[in-house]
């Protein structure tokens, strides 16, 4: 266990987790987030981290003092999400580009460039993999600008509550009527808050 | 942000919530968010943390069905 910590919670990404609990996870990335909760915390906060295993795995090891150290695998959430679409197959220009597997499944999404003149629009998924999003557009959107696209996930939270994917980088391919979005961090926002 | 001013959780699974900053570290801050069982006290990252603000963030207005593409 790490030093004393009083009677918190305590929260990191995991690039920035101490590193006798990075050493509990091999399989993580730095986007993903650790966990630390005593014994006294555990009732009341359990089943809130727990709460978001239907979006990604989260994994607990338990400590001889009862603590308990937990991993959210954010970034999984692309993988679990195999199972409620389609794999797609081939790109729109017919050479594939893209690394990873994809998912055709249409969920409704929402855009807002970076640069001037900022553009914001609304439509929907195409696919979904672990590298990129391609949605539809609501306009030819410039290509290698940085962009924000907000997915509704098809999945909810255990306790029912919608989750909203954030997923920022550059576009890399445009058309007309969508857009290609190669992602450099994604993140989880509960819908309306 | 000052000691006692209502958060925002932005990243991490508390995401969403909001809360009392009850203290700054380094690079962490100390803040209590409350939950079914009562307060907590959580330390998280610093940029995991935003000030309140009233306006609503940018958020899907649309509350289409999920189809899968056959």
């Amino acid at each position: 266990m790490a030093a004393d910590t009083g009677k918190r919670v305590r929260l990191w990404s995991f690039r920035q987790a101490p590193r006798e609990f990075q050493r509990l996870f091999p399989g993580a990335r730095n986007a993903d987030w650790v966990a630390q909760v005593l014994e006294s915390e555990r009732p009341d906060v359990e089943n809130f981290l727990l709460r978001w295993r239907p979006i990604y795995p989260v994994t607990a090891v338990k400590f001889a003092d009862q603590s308990v150290v937990y991993w959210g695998a954010e970034t999984e959430a692309m993988a679990s999400l195999a199972k409620w679409g389609k794999p797609a197959t081939g790109s729109p220009e017919g050479h594939e580009r893209r690394s990873g597997a994809r998912v055709q499944i249409e969920c409704p999404s929402r855009y807002e460039t970076q640069s001037e003149p900022q553009q914001v629009g609304i439509g929907h998924t195409i696919d979904l993999g672990s590298g990129g999003i391609c949605f539809t557009t609501e306009s030819l959107l410039p290509k290698d600008i940085e962009a924000t696209v907000l997915v509704k996930w098809p999945v909810p939270l255990e306790d029912a509550e919608a989750v909203e994917l954030r997923a920022v980088g550059k576009l890399v391919r445009t058309e007309a009527m969508k857009a290609a979005l190669h992602m450099k961090t994604l993140s989880f926002l509960i819908e309306g808050r | 942000m000052q000691i006692g001013e209502r958060v925002r959780v932005t990243d991490g699974p508390f995401v969403g919530l909001f809360g009392r900053l009850n203290a700054v570290l380094a690079r962490r801050v100390v803040i209590t968010i409350r939950l079914k069982g009562g307060p907590v006290e959580v330390e998280m990252d610093r940029d995991w943390v935003k000030p309140s603000v009233r306006h609503k963030p940018m958020s899907l207005s649309v509350p289409l069905q999920h189809r899968i593409i056959a």
